[in-house]
Parts: C-alpha cells; sequence; structure tokens
C-alpha cells in the first residue's frame, strides 16, 4: 500500500498542515518530497503502542487523541509535534520524561525503545509521508466499536456471518459417544478427551484456528477406543468392562436392519449382505459421529474400510468385535466427526453470493445453541437413563429429536418452526430435572433447584461471568473477617467452604451449581413474568442454597457424647453421620446457618441489606477473589465489570513494566488499603500515576465489592489501624464510566448492582456477550442489525430465551459467506 | 559371548542398523551422530499416591543433625516438619543405607549409595496436601475438582528441544491404579493449567503403545491398525479438503489436522525404523511377565518401572513418569505384604505398629522397584561415554507431602543419577530448614526449578506459589 498517494489525494492540504513541517516561526511548509523510513516506523510504533496496545482508539470516551493510522495520517497529532523540535513536542515529552506526567504509554518504569525513533523523527521533520506501511495488525478487538454505532441499524445491511468449520468441544464429543460430561462414570475417559477451547479464545463455542494439533490426536487415541463402544456388539453390555462397555442405545439396540452386521454375513444373500453394511455404516455415520447426512465419498470410504476388514476375518466370528471396534475408531477420526460445518450452500440470486446454512448444519447449530449432544446421537435405553419429561426422552430420532425432525422436514428455518423448538429445549420448571439426565448422580438431584434452562444457555452463563473458577480457587481462610472468623468457627467454616468447592461428601449441590440453579430461576421466571432478565440477574435474591441438615439427624448436642455412635456432634449443633462434618456449615458463605432439605426449603430469599444479584453471589466473588482475604479482590472483580458490563479493553499486565507487587500483608491493612498502599497513594508509590493509568478503570468498580472477603463471606469487620477491628466499607466513587447514570458516589455493591441494574450501557454489553457466545464470534460493525434485533426483542419480552431465539431467527445466524474471515 | 561385555545404546543402534540394512541404517546413522553431538538429558519422576513416611528416608547421620537442632528429638516420629529448629541448611554425609527404606540402594548389585542423595525440609503448601495433591506436587500449582493448575515439570522439561532430542514420545507416563477398571489416570500430570497429561495405568496397553511394533503377531497387527487408523484419517482429510475452498482459514484447519495425521505416521515411522533397537531393549510381555495383569498393585508397579526402564534404553523417550496410587486413587491394596486397603492402613497406623511396618515394606519395596532400574542404567554404557544413570536424574517423591493426611509442609524425596547432568548426589542427606526459617527456608518448586538447570534451557519460574513463594531459583545445594 502506497499510503502516501492515499495522504496526499484524499486531503492534502488539512492533513498536512498540523503536522507539516515548519520553519522556526511555526508556519507551515509543503510536505517533504520523499518519504521518509522514520515516519512508516513512528505511524507503526503510535497504532501498535499507543492505539491497539492502549487507549488511543477511537470511540473511546476517555481520551480525545486517536491514534490508529487513519487518526495519525488525517492529522490527529496536530498540535502535539512541533517539526525539528522534539524536546517541544507534546508527544515526545510524554513519551520520555516522567516529569510531564505518568510515561507514556502508560504502565512503563522507562522510555520505551521506541521513542528515540519518534525523537529522530520530530528532528528530521515530522513528515507523515510513508511509502511502505506494513498493514495494520491482525488483532480485533470488538470493544473498539463505537458502542452507539454497533446497535444502529439504520441502513439495510448485507447480513451474513463468516462461513466456518467448527472444531467439537469437549462436552460434545463426550456426548456423542453418549458418555456424560459431570458424572465421572466408573472407568470412562471420554469427559477427559483434549478438545478444550483454548484458553485465548474469549468462549469456548469460538472456532477461529482451533483445529487438532499432533499432541491433541495423540491424546485422542488415547480416548478413542471408547468411542465407538455401542456401536461394536449386538449387546454392548456382553463380555465387556470397564472403559469399553457402552450403551444400549435406542434406535440401534436390537434393530434388525443394524444387527445383522454381527451375525454370520455368510448366511446372507449378497443383496441383503450389502444392505446390512450399507445401513451399519449410514447408521454409524448418521447418528454415531457425523451428526448428519454423509457424503457419498465418506460413506463410500468407511464403507470400503469396513468390507475389508469383514474380509480379513476370514469366516472367524470372535474377530467381528475388533473389527467394529477399528472401524468404528477409523469413523470417529474421521474430518466430520470433529469439526461441524457452517459452511452452506450458495443462495441463488443472491447478489452478495451469501450462502444458507444446509438444514443439517442449521439443526447443529441451533443445537450447539441448547446444548452439547449432537443432534441425533441416541439415547441410551436403560429406563434411568432419561426422566420422562426430558424432550427426547421417547425419541426414536436420538438427542435434540425436534430439531432433527424439522431439518427432515425443511422446516427448521422458519421463525415459528425456531420458536416452537427453543419452547422446546430452551428450559423452565421441573423438578425432575431433564437438563441432568445422564449427566449427574441420580441421588444429587433432590438437591437441585426445580428451574432449569438449556445447557448451551446455562453455559453461557458460566463463560459470560465466568464463576466456574470458584471450584478451583484456592482459599486461605475462607471465613476471614466473617462473623465466622472465630477460634471456635474457623476450622468447620474452612470445612464446609472445602466441601462448597468440591461436593467431595455428600449430595447437596456446589457453590457453581448453586449459581446455576439461581440463575435458571432468575431466567426462567423473568420470561415467565414478563420482567426484564438483566435487571433480574443484577438483583435477584432468590437464591439456590445447599441443605446443612440433609446429614444430621438431630437431637441437637453439644460434643460427641450427646449422639448416638457412630454419628457424631455435627457444627451446627446437631447430631449427624460424619459427612455433616464437611456439610454442617456449607451455608455459612451465605451468612446462613440452617437450611432446610426441601425443595422449597433450599430456596432462601437473602436478606436485602446482605447481597443482591448475581455479583454478590459467592460463587462470583470467589472466582474473581484471590487466595487471601487481604488480597486485590476488588482488581479483578473491577476488571470483570470494567469488560464484560461496559465492554472496555483493560490493557493487558504484557505492557506493564512498572513492578506490579501489594505491600506485605499487615494487620492494619484492609485488603482496600492495601491496595491504595501499593497502587494509589504517590506518597508510598512513587509510580501511582502511571500504575493508575489502568487501575483507575478496574479499582473503584471493584471497591463496591470490598463488603465482601475473597471467597464471598460478607466482612462481619475489617482491618483498621493498629490493627483494630473497623466496619468493612464498599463506598466507591464510580468513574470513568460509559454512561453518566453510572458515574457518582454508591455505599456498597448493594446499591451498585442497582445503579447497573437501570444501566442500558451494561445491558447493550450483555447483549453483546450474547451475541459472541452463540455466534461463537465477535461482533462487527456489520452485525448492527442483529444487534438491534436482539435489543428490541429483549425490550419487548424482558425474556433472554426471545433474545436468542431472534438471533437464531436471523440472517446473520442462518446465511454465510467466504468472503469474510472468522474474527 | 564375552560375558563382561554389555551392549552400549550406539553398540544397539549399530547392530540394528547392521541388520535391517541401508534403507533403515542411513536415518539411524544420523541419529546416532545427533546423539554423540549433544549430552543425552533424561528425567524420570517415580510418584507415591498419598506419599511416604519421612522416617523411611532418615539415616542414622540425618537424624542426628536434625536432632542437634530440634525442639525435640525425632524419636519414634515418622515426621517432625513442626520440631526443626536450623535456620540453616545441614548436609549429612554418608550413611543412607542406614535409613529404613534404603536399604536396596547398598544390596542386589553394585552400590548405588554414591549415586544417592535424600532431600528433607521442601514444603509446597499452596498444593493442599490432604490425600492427594493431584498435579500439585509435580506443578506446584493447586488441584482442585481434578484440574490442574499449571504444567507439572515433567511436561516442562519434556517440551525442551535439549531434551527431547529425536526421541519419538516426548514423555512416557505410566502408573498404577486402585482398580483394573481404570485405564488412564488424569490426576497426575498436565500439559499446562486444565490439560491433563495421562499416565497408562494397564502395564499391558503400556507394553503395546511402547514395544508392541515388535512384540506378538497379535500386538504387531494392533501397532499396524494405528498405522491404518492414521493413513485412513488422512485420506479422509485429504478428501474434506477437496470440499473446501482453495485458501482461508477454514482450510487451514483440515490442513492442520492432516498435517497432525503425517506427524504421528512420521513417529509411527520412525518406531518402525527402531524396530531392531526396540526388540533388543524390549523386556518380557504379558505374555511372559504375570505381573502386567496382577491384582496386586506392587507387581503392576514393577512392571511399569520396567517398561520405562527399557523406554529409556530404547531411546523412546527421555521423560519418565511412573505413578503408584496417584492423582488421588491412592487406594491402592497390597496384597502380600497386608490384607486391608491403603486407607485403613494408614488410619490404623497409629496404634497399630503391623501397619507402620507394612506401610514402610511398600516404600522398601518401591525403592528397590527404583534401585532396579537406576542399576540397569548404571549398568548401560552410554552413547557419548559415562553410563546412562550419569544422564539421568531419578526423583522419588509422593503426591502429597509428610503424612497421610499431609499438610504439604514436607515433601521428603530420593534423588539418584544425573551426575554428568550436574546433579550432586554423593550419598547425602540435605535438610533444609523448616518454615519457620523464613527466608532459609525452601520450597519443592526450587527442587523443580533446580532440574531445569540440568538442562541446557535453565528457568527459575516454575511453580505458581505467587505471594507464598520464599524465593525463585535452583537449590544451590544439589548443583555440582
Amino acid at each position: 500500500m502506497r499510503v502516501r498517494g492515499f495522504f496526499v489525494g484524499v486531503s492534502l492540504v488539512g492533513l498536512v498542515v498540523p503536522l507539516a513541517n515548519c520553519d522556526d516561526s511555526g508556519t507551515a511548509t509543503e510536505p517533504p518530497a520523499s518519504t521518509s523510513p522514520l515516519a512508516c516506523q513512528v505511524i507503526q510504533t503510535l497504532e501498535q503502542r499507543c492505539a491497539l496496545g492502549g487507549c488511543h482508539l477511537p470511540h473511546n470516551p476517555r481520551t480525545a487523541l486517536v491514534l490508529d493510522r487513519a487518526a495519525v495520517l488525517g492529522g490527529a497529532l496536530a498540535g502535539h509535534v512541533v517539526a525539528g523540535k522534539p524536546d517541544e513536542s507534546w508527544l515526545y515529552r510524554r513519551m520520555s520524561d516522567r516529569s510531564a506526567g505518568p510515561l507514556m504509554p502508560l504502565g512503563q518504569a522507562a522510555p520505551i525503545p521506541e521513542v528515540d525513533t519518534i525523537r529522530a523523527w520530530i528532528a528530521e521533520g515530522a513528515s507523515l509521508a510513508c511509502d511502505a506501511l506494513p498493514p495494520p495488525s491482525d488483532v480485533y478487538d470488538p470493544n473498539h466499536l463505537d458502542p452507539e454505532g454497533v446497535f444502529a441499524c439504520e441502513t439495510p445491511t448485507v447480513d451474513a456471518s463468516p462461513a466456518r468449520l467448527r472444531r467439537v468441544e469437549r462436552r460434545e464429543w463426550t456426548h456423542a459417544v453418549v458418555q456424560s460430561v459431570d458424572d465421572p462414570l466408573i472407568g470412562s475417559t471420554a469427559r477427559d478427551n483434549p478438545f478444550t477451547t483454548p484458553d485465548v479464545l474469549p468462549y469456548s463455542t469460538y472456532a477461529r484456528d482451533v483445529s487438532v494439533d499432533p499432541t491433541t490426536l495423540d491424546l485422542y487415541f488415547l480416548a478413542l477406543p471408547e468411542a465407538p463402544a455401542s456401536w461394536e456388539a449386538a449387546d454392548p453390555w456382553a463380555g465387556a468392562a470397564g472403559y469399553s462397555r457402552g450403551h444400549r442405545l435406542k434406535g440401534v439396540y436390537k434393530n434388525a436392519e443394524l444387527n445383522c452386521i454381527h451375525g454370520d454375513l455368510t448366511a446372507l444373500t449378497d443383496e441383503a449382505r450389502s444392505a446390512c453394511i450399507d445401513n451399519y455404516v449410514d447408521a454409524l455415520l448418521r447418528r454415531g459421529t457425523l451428526a448428519r447426512t454423509p457424503t457419498v465419498d465418506e460413506q463410500t470410504r468407511l464403507r470400503e474400510l469396513l468390507v475389508a476388514t469383514l474380509d480379513a476375518e476370514k469366516g472367524d466370528a470372535s474377530k467381528r468385535r475388533p473389527s467394529l471396534h477399528y472401524v468404528g475408531q477409523a469413523a470417529f477420526l474421521m474430518v466430520g466427526a470433529l469439526f461441524r460445518g457452517e459452511l452452506g450452500e450458495p443462495l441463488a440470486g443472491d447478489a452478495a453470493d451469501r450462502r444458507r446454512l444446509t438444514a443439517d448444519e442449521m439443526a447443529l447449530a441451533l443445537g450447539h445453541m441448547l446444548g452439547s449432544h449432537p443432534t441425533g446421537t441416541p439415547v441410551p435405553t436403560s429406563v434411568s437413563a432419561l426422566s420422562t419429561t426430558n424432550p427426547d426422552y421417547e425419541a426414536e430420532l436420538g438427542r435434540m429429536s425436534s430439531l432433527r425432525a424439522a431439518a427432515d422436514d425443511g422446516t427448521i428455518f422458519e421463525p415459528s418452526k425456531i420458536r416452537e423448538l427453543f419452547a422446546i429445549y430452551q428450559g423452565g420448571q421441573d423438578a425432575a430435572r431433564p437438563d441432568l439426565d445422564h449427566e449427574e448422580n441420580e441421588a444429587n438431584y433432590p438437591a437441585r433447584g426445580d428451574f432449569w434452562i438449556a445447557e448451551g444457555m446455562l453455559q453461557f452463563f458460566r463463560e459470560w461471568l465466568d464463576y466456574e473458577g470458584a471450584s478451583s480457587s484456592f482459599k486461605d481462610t475462607p471465613g476471614g473477617t466473617s462473623e465466622y472468623d472465630t477460634p471456635d468457627t474457623a476450622s468447620a467454616t474452612t470445612s464446609g467452604f472445602s466441601n462448597l468447592q468440591s461436593g467431595r461428601y455428600g449430595h447437596e449441590s456446589t457453590l457453581v451449581e448453586q449459581l446455576d440453579d439461581t440463575i435458571a430461576r432468575a431466567v426462567v421466571e423473568s420470561h415467565q413474568l414478563g420482567e426484564d432478565v438483566f435487571r433480574t440477574l443484577m438483583t435477584t435474591r432468590q437464591w439456590r442454597l445447599p441443605s446443612t441438615v440433609v446429614n444430621t439427624k438431630g437431637p441437637p448436642c453439644a460434643n460427641d457424647d450427646d449422639c448416638q455412635p457412630p454419628d457424631g456432634c455435627a457444627p451446627n449443633g446437631l447430631c449427624g453421620t460424619s459427612i455433616a462434618k464437611n456439610t454442617a456449615t456449607t451455608a455459612r458463605v451465605y451468612g446462613v446457618e440452617i437450611v432446610e432439605e426441601s425443595l422449597a426449603g433450599r430456596w432462601v430469599e437473602l436478606p436485602d441489606d446482605q447481597r443482591r444479584g448475581v455479583l454478590t453471589h459467592p460463587a462470583w466473588l470467589a472466582a474473581h477473589g484471590g487466595n487471601f482475604e487481604d488480597d486485590a479482590s476488588a482488581v479483578h472483580r473491577g476488571r470483570w465489570i470494567r469488560e464484560r458490563l461496559f465492554c472496555e479493553t483493560v490493557p493487558g499486565l504484557e505492557l506493564v513494566s512498572v513492578e506490579a507487587k501489594l505491600v506485605p500483608s499487615d494487620p492494619s491493612l484492609s485488603a482496600r488499603a492495601r491496595l491504595v498502599t501499593s497502587v494509589e497513594d504517590p506518597s508510598t508509590n512513587p509510580d501511582s500515576a502511571t500504575c493508575m493509568g489502568c487501575h483507575l478503570l478496574m479499582n473503584p468498580l471493584g471497591y463496591p465489592f470490598e463488603i465482601y472477603n475473597h471467597a464471598g463471606f460478607l466482612r462481619a469487620f475489617d482491618h483498621g489501624p493498629m490493627g483494630t477491628p473497623v466496619a468493612p466499607s464498599g463506598a466507591s466513587t464510580i468513574t470513568l464510566a460509559p454512561e453518566s447514570s453510572l458515574q457518582g458516589d454508591v455505599s456498597s455493591a448493594l446499591d451498585f448492582a442497582e445503579v447497573l441494574a437501570d444501566s442500558r450501557s451494561a445491558r447493550r454489553c450483555f447483549i453483546r456477550h450474547a451475541f459472541r457466545y452463540f455466534m461463537g464470534r465477535n461482533e462487527t460493525e456489520g452485525d448492527a442489525c442483529a444487534l438491534a434485533a436482539m435489543e428490541a426483542s429483549l425490550d419487548a419480552t424482558g425474556s433472554f430465551f426471545r433474545m436468542v431465539e431472534t438471533l437464531a431467527a436471523s440472517d446473520v445466524f442462518q446465511l454465510r459467506t467466504l468472503a469474510q474471515e472468522d474474527r | 559371548m564375552n560375558p563382561r561385555w554389555r551392549p552400549t545404546r550406539r553398540d544397539i543402534l549399530r547392530a540394528a542398523g547392521v541388520s535391517c540394512g541401508g534403507a533403515i541404517l542411513a536415518p539411524l546413522a544420523s541419529r546416532i551422530a545427533s546423539a554423540e553431538s549433544d549430552t543425552p538429558r533424561r528425567f524420570v519422576f517415580v510418584i507415591e499416591g498419598n506419599g511416604f513416611e519421612p522416617v523411611t528416608m532418615l539415616s542414622t547421620a540425618a537424624r542426628a543433625a536434625i536432632d542437634a537442632h530440634a525442639s525435640a528429638p525425632i524419636g519414634d516420629a515418622r515426621w517432625w516438619y513442626d520440631r526443626v529448629g536450623h535456620a540453616s541448611t545441614l548436609i549429612a554425609e554418608g550413611g543412607l543405607e542406614t535409613a529404613p527404606a534404603l536399604g536396596a540402594l547398598a544390596d542386589g548389585g553394585p552400590s548405588l549409595l554414591s549415586h544417592a542423595a535424600v532431600v528433607f525440609g521442601l514444603s509446597s503448601k499452596i498444593v493442599g496436601g490432604g490425600h492427594s495433591a493431584g498435579h500439585g506436587a509435580l506443578s506446584s500449582a493447586r488441584t482442585v475438582a481434578g484440574v490442574a493448575g499449571g504444567a507439572t515439570i515433567d511436561a516442562r522439561l519434556a517440551s525442551l528441544d535439549s531434551v527431547r532430542k529425536a526421541a519419538p514420545f516426548d514423555a512416557v507416563r505410566l502408573g498404577v491404579g486402585s482398580s483394573l477398571a481404570r485405564s488412564l489416570d488424569f490426576g497426575t500430570c498436565a500439559y499446562g493449567k486444565g490439560q491433563s497429561a495421562p499416565l497408562l495405568l494397564h502395564p499391558t496397553t503400556a507394553y503395546e503403545l511402547l514395544f508392541g511394533s515388535v512384540a506378538s503377531a497379535e500386538s504387531a497387527l494392533a501397532f499396524e491398525r494405528r498405522g491404518d487408523l492414521l493413513d485412513f484419517g488422512a485420506a479422509d482429510a485429504q478428501a474434506a479438503l477437496a470440499r473446501l475452498p482453495a485458501a482461508g482459514a477454514e482450510r487451514a484447519k483440515v490442513e492442520a489436522y492432516l498435517a497432525s495425521f503425517g506427524e504421528l505416521s512420521k513417529r509411527h515411522a520412525r518406531m518402525l525404523e527402531l524396530a531392531p533397537t526396540l526388540a533388543a531393549a524390549r523386556p518380557p510381555g504379558p505374555s511372559e511377565d504375570p505381573r502386567y495383569a496382577s491384582s496386586q498393585a506392587l507387581e503392576r508397579f514393577a512392571a511399569q518401572v520396567r517398561l520405562a526402564t527399557a523406554s529409556l534404553v530404547a531411546g523412546l523417550t527421555n521423560v519418565c513418569v511412573v505413578g503408584c496410587g496417584t492423582g488421588g486413587d491412592f487406594n491402592v491394596d497390597y496384597e502380600g505384604i497386608v490384607d486391608v486397603d491403603r486407607h485403613t492402613l494408614h488410619h490404623g497406623s497409629g496404634s497399630n505398629a503391623a501397619y507402620r511396618d507394612a506401610i514402610h515394606e511398600v516404600t522398601r519395596r518401591q525403592v528397590a522397584e527404583v534401585a532396579t532400574m537406576a542399576r540397569t542404567l548404571l549398568a548401560t554404557p552410554d552413547v557419548n561415554g559415562g553410563t546412562m544413570l550419569d544422564h539421568t536424574a531419578i526423583v522419588y517423591v509422593g503426591d502429597n507431602g509428610e503424612q497421610h493426611h499431609s499438610q504439604a509442609r514436607e515433601f521428603p524425596m530420593l534423588l539418584l543419577g544425573g551426575s554428568a547432568l550436574g546433579l550432586r548426589t554423593g550419598g547425602r542427606t540435605v535438610v533444609f530448614p523448616g518454615e519457620g526459617a523464613g527466608d532459609a527456608h525452601r520450597q519443592l518448586s526450587n527442587l523443580w526449578n533446580t532440574l531445569g538447570h540440568l538442562t541446557c534451557e535453565p528457568f527459575d519460574d516454575f511453580g505458581q506459589e505467587g505471594p507464598l513463594r520464599v524465593a525463585e531459583g535452583a537449590l544451590s545445594e544439589l548443583l555440582a
């Protein structure tokens, strides 16, 4: 690209003057006749260091100075550079001289190396005439979009998404081989398959550059032997043990058309033998591995392998199961088994050369919105496998059977059919919990709530709120500074919290599952009542808690001697089993001592002056809390709000070169005081101005949550001067918010939750993240109409289900293009 | 045959080349040249699930050294982290054979005493302790709910070019579970956070993977079928490309998948090339050795140690892990030693001397297997001089710390070999100061960083203690 041509041709005068070579009086002169190698370097440096890697981007309300290449070439540096005089140039001084304010880019302990180039470039005349500017960085951050523009559907757009191949994700493969994701069935290693989406991608549904590298394939070969277990014998339960034990599948087990493959094929006529092989290959591909209609080429390839393998048996019937085991593994190695196509077929007469998903692709994509069972995967026949209220309980068509049927009759693209399908699978109120079928130990069901939402939707909330880490985040003294921070209660509180994380003892739900169930109720009830789901999520106090008495039988006790052996006295003062030691205190993190053992009893309305909304739930707080009670949890929590509720990016730590370290723990320092001392206070941190360039984006948003400790316990006290306990404080002044209604003082997370619940910016960010998750990609300006439609749906109904359904019915979801690449 | 002559790996390679003809000789010759141009660096981790007790490694000399500073003598204690008082590192020279479980270092063949060292005093509280720290022992990162907190040291070392060289496998990870129904252990090793690197728990499966290509006709068929599956997968991927646009990121995904088949096929081919070498190093197989399918955990453990040893000698890998009841699946049984399961055994050991003796007997037998491995390596000259043991650092350590319900306050360990890599053993017991010594205390992650210093690509930052980290870097007391 010849930038200079663009530069001169577009608006020579307007662009050159502000940045032009100036004589000593500052009068503009003509740009240089030749290009400057330094100019190319400077433009690139400003773009990478200051714009993409920093703050100086379009639409950032926190800065008026934009330094991407378009802005720089458009004259953004006007007034900031004095040609020939670097020491008088604001740009150079801010990047080289600490006395001019925090060194730019923020986070630097010393000037970046490129500052010498900038000095030389200014001294040379500050020309922007660059002849060989490298292409822009491939980094794309949707948070850099204009937050208004991305919802502005003012002119008709040609909606479509990039055609893509989506590699299956861990849960999806586990379900494809009819195993459980959450319940580690004895002997099954399927859930440990290697198809976890890389951490570098924001959501598990993203597929950009996700393939199968050699290490992944190596690991896949360890999981592969289990894959065909349900397909390799007439009765998979016969003569098999351990990991190779498959399930009897509805539509496969005792199916006469398929059973012939397990018998004496030589006894059949050529025609019958050929039909038997065809049927088996078709069923294995269609329902076992590809979850779609196989191509002729795929069928032919697998058929040839099967025929060759059967021929090699040379009449030895004992080789049949190994033969089918081998061919089954081959089928699970096929590209179609690991990559779901969203490529579409050409849309006749479309001027933009768009493509429509095939019916099979639509069924898979829609199914993936709702869960991770591939469409048509057979269900197990065992009576206990599915509850009678499961939508697929009687279905011969397998999992997501209604999607399969809609794909087969071609109605799957119709909005009314999509609504009908959502109604079947989206969730509702059912104590039988069809979403847990074949997933969880049935003994755990009673502890779960009676509200459920589709697995795919729940996974969105888990990933958006990012609370699964609550189960794996190490917490030293989880009850620290809470009312349970006493010598008598600390140990039992720790045991209870540990069990809340792991669920090891007893059958109550874990902390993560409790937030799952709480969210499910908020989503379902808001849908039923027509209330806004976002506001409900931000403010709900109807929470699902674990029973603390389920493993205690009474009577009241003071010590073990009061109980009938082998029972002992549980920490809640009731006699119970040894498991009670770890389950009787699990609700303390909620500030609750006793939770009754019943469906209704585990639903508890938390006090108005203690909790409000999912951001005050201990699962979210623990997931975004530190390891220690006086850690900088506020930073983690504030960052989540900035990025996941305001849709703004906080520059990464990799750009920081000043030492970022908390001062040592001290009994006289609260977590907030440690943070202030370490980061904010110039008297204790000479680099505070530099640090606050980024921390100002996080700390004020995290301080309201300081009424809770690192594990999510409500603080009863906090550290004060000389170690004297003081009242905890969540007071904060919210600054640099994306809208004025968010600015100002809040007293704690409780009123902050109300402010967030009413925020248009936060609600729109929620919509954008839903788009990202369910589309498996970042939004672009071209998605404005789809986003606007989602918002309109939410405005009209309040329903999360309706909002996602609107997306599923949109062109952005159903139409694809080869002209764009997945971002 | 001269009874004093022992073949070196180079001899094996040369013999294989001669017997295979020119077509195979060329790559082998290249491999020999490559191997000779650089020092082999091998690492072995033998991990006991639910740990072993410090007292089993305690020599008379070390006891005296610790007692001299302790708040109370060790006496009958089986662990003593809460009574140590020394503020600087103690070194007790010699006498390892006096430790209750280390007799096998002196007996049963050439003495290994000068090749060994015992280390006390390293904590790793970040991993939690309990029955098992999962991946934590080898990662110095917290594992909760089975999710690894970071890469384990074996994976880190195996990823280094100076360690792997041309070995077909980056690492060979084997283990023993409480039940034969389990085939893989995902709870001990990890490539990274949340990325388990499984241990193969069936010795027979491991044998077939490692030596199946040269074992029986049946296992050779299984090996061949794996090759056929690779070919089938590659053919399908090639055909799938024809249905995709000529260029672009989506096509690149399938191309990458196709390339993965190519990479594994190359390894498959390398193992075919190495067939004579593998045949020479191949241990007796399942049909010849009943320990492969034994119901006794320690017999399967012996089979796995033997497989690991053979893998090193054959050049299949330069990193091995052998676990026994690791990853939380610690409740193995020890038929022939005691008739209760491990959990019951440990719980009863406080008041039952027979149980305590049984626990220590388990450690003795494991050390004996490790010693057998070390003697095999000691007896095998290496490609560029010295013995294979000189170029192999062996670590025997527990996966949870000092006791059945561990607090991860101390991870006792036995080190063997590695002298040519710079590991200093010399029959010493090295006792690092306890937690009460503040900055003088050292952590398990420091040992893992020490191993990093034995490679060409040293590192100091392994471990995720964060604010709990006392000091970065290696343990100079263990470096020559």
